[in-house]
């Protein structure tokens, strides 16, 4: 067989080779647009948690701590709230700060971030109560926090079970 | 150039036309098929429902193991949701740990879970739930492949693809007070 015609018959056959390869098999690193699902995985994750603090733990946290408060009171062990609720030097289970730097250890251990109660006031003794409330929530990325801010916001305490 | 070596380059070319023709005619044939896809948010999806799903939607017939439990009146607030009633029981368990009621709590959090997600995870995976809570150590609350941590554990040493998500556990066992935050694990592997 002339050697040219083998040459060019391995030619093809290597190009046509390379040309099937490269169709059918895709690339194996990762791709950006799976590098923005893994991103938008940690946000919506993040973005839960923020939800769950609006909505269920600063509701139970501030519920909580009033409800013994006023339980205190109803008790006449107190006349008013003696400021247990926004200690933030040496909070107590009583305190909003205390059991929002519970939530940050957790915080930390399950989403890699920071919660940090930047300020908590509650109003004069009362039902509804009313507070305000700024914190801050920190990703891993510099760029991924939440900072919510709350001011006049009422809460409901139920006081079902205390002495009138 | 040789006229041979026109004629055996164009025979060798057809002879590739023809192969990758047949590659491609049973590639679309295989392709057909369902695409395997691991389910990456299968975890966090499971953990979505639970930590939004009020527990006392499940007192039903359809779930005797919950009902049971309301009916022996060891879930008292309708206002928990399922993973914050985990919680609860795993709250208990750290309060009486190493007693015959902390053991029972534990069972009561793995009833909950088993009637729940006992039947959903497709095969060939398995699912565990941990709560890392009281103890160094995750604390082993339920799986669909073994009632045993050391059998889960050697299951997943052996596994080719595991998927864990987490998520914070915090609520009320009663007004006056609060349990948690735990962090509840459900790791899938196959």
């Amino acid at each position: 067989m002339n050697k040219k015609a083998m040459f060019f018959t391995l030619m093809a056959m290597l190009l046509i080779s390379l040309f099937v390869f490269s169709l059918t098999n895709p690339k194996k690193n990762i791709t950006g647009i799976e590098k923005l699902d893994s991103q938008n995985t940690r946000i919506k994750s993040l973005n839960d948690f923020v939800s769950s603090i609006n909505s269920i733990y600063i509701p139970i946290i501030i519920q909580t701590c009033a409800y013994n408060e006023f339980r205190m009171i109803s008790l006449g062990e107190r006349t008013d709230f003696i400021g247990d609720l926004t200690n933030k030097d040496n909070p107590t289970n009583e305190s909003v700060y205390y059991w929002f730097d519970q939530l940050n250890k957790s915080a930390a251990k399950a989403y890699h971030s920071s919660v940090v109660l930047d300020d908590f006031k509650i109003g004069p003794l009362s039902n509804p109560l009313q507070f305000s409330i700024n914190y801050t929530v920190n990703g891993e990325d510099e760029n991924l926090f939440w900072e919510v801010n709350r001011p006049n916001s009422y809460l409901e305490i139920n006081l079902e079970g205390l002495v009138p | 150039m040789n006229h041979k070596a026109y004629f055996f380059t164009i025979d060798g070319i057809i002879a590739l036309i023809v192969l990758v023709t047949g590659v491609v005619i049973i590639g679309s044939v295989l392709s057909s098929q369902p695409i395997f896809q691991p389910p990456y948010n299968y975890g966090e999806d499971i953990l979505r429902v639970m930590s939004s799903s009020n527990i006392s939607t499940f007192n039903t017939p359809a779930k005797p193991g919950i009902a049971a439990l309301f009916t022996a009146k060891k879930i008292s607030s309708n206002r928990s949701t399922v993973l914050q009633q985990v919680g609860i029981f795993y709250s208990d368990y750290c309060i009486n740990k190493g007693t015959l009621i902390g053991d029972q709590a534990i069972k009561d959090a793995n009833t909950i879970v088993t009637e729940l997600i006992g039947t959903i995870i497709p095969r060939p995976y398995y699912a565990e739930l941990s709560i890392i809570g009281c103890n160094v150590n995750p604390d082993f609350i339920y799986s669909n492949f073994a009632s045993t941590r050391e059998a889960v554990e050697l299951s997943k040493s052996d596994s080719k693809l595991i998927m864990s998500t987490q998520k914070v556990v915090f609520g009320n066992k009663d007004p006056s007070t609060l349990f948690g935050p735990y962090i509840a694990r459900m790791t899938l592997w196959r």
